[in-house]
């Protein structure tokens, strides 16, 4: 797991419901071929 | 929702082989419309008609978040000149570029524009450039009519006025040569089939 992912992870884990943890690593999660972006 | 977006890379996949040349730190805008590059529609060059496609935003997540992952090959490097505000922009103004690009040579000619959003405003820039004659744009907004007059357009308020009627009246009767319906209400398409010359 990226830096990026962890970080995000382990902030929902401790402000967001279990749902929105698990979609949002689902969004989070780079397959082949893909890049992360941060939103501006 | 969230299709319309820009920002930073700040992770590549490891396997981005096909656009080695996106890094960490790039800023950038993507076209939302994911497409396979393998299907009949795809090999055809019509990638927006994909037999698979996965918009983000709507088949995938999309930018109402912090972070959006993205397919490499829908990733766009904004210039160093584009502010990324703007860069957020630029899916938008492609749908507008394209709309007016559809119609042809418009130089001189009125046209109708039904909806003063984002994509109308839009729009009113694009047929612009081509340099049409005068741009109607009709909406119910007063904020947004009053961004279609900074750009140079006529408004007309269909709550305080019938909209077909004036066009034709301003057009002497005949109607404008093209009109261009940013809503997708069945009475918007109304207006602009009966404020068009047909």
């Amino acid at each position: 797991m990226s830096d990026v992912v962890g970080a995000e992870m382990r902030a929902l884990v401790w402000t967001g419901p279990r749902e929105a943890v698990v979609q949002t690593l689902q969004a989070l999660e780079l397959a082949a071929g893909e890049v992360l972006v941060e939103v501006a | 929702m969230g299709h319309e977006f820009s920002g930073t890379i700040v992770e590549t996949e490891s396997e981005t082989a096909c656009s080695p040349a996106l890094k960490v730190g790039m800023r950038v805008t993507v076209d939302p419309m994911v497409y396979d590059g393998t299907c009949l529609q795809c090999r055809m060059g019509r990638q927006h008609l994909c037999e698979h496609r996965n918009p983000i935003g709507a088949g995938r997540p999309g930018a109402f978040a912090r972070y959006v992952a993205v397919p490499a090959h829908m990733v766009f490097v904004l210039p160093e000149s584009l502010d990324l505000r703007t860069g957020a922009l630029a899916e938008p103004r492609a749908c507008a570029i394209r709309a007016a690009s559809l119609m042809g040579d418009v130089r001189g000619a009125d046209v109708l524009i039904v909806g003063a959003g984002a994509i109308g405003l839009l729009a009113v820039q694009a047929l612009s450039a081509q340099g049409v004659g005068r741009v109607f744009v009709s909406d119910t907004n007063t904020g947004r009519l009053a961004n279609a007059t900074a750009l140079g357009a006529t408004t007309l308020n269909p709550l305080a006025t019938d909209v077909v009627t004036l066009v034709l009246d301003a057009t002497d009767g005949r109607g404008v040569a093209v009109s261009l319906d940013v809503v997708g209400k069945a009475v918007t398409r109304a207006q602009c089939v009966a404020g068009a010359w047909c």
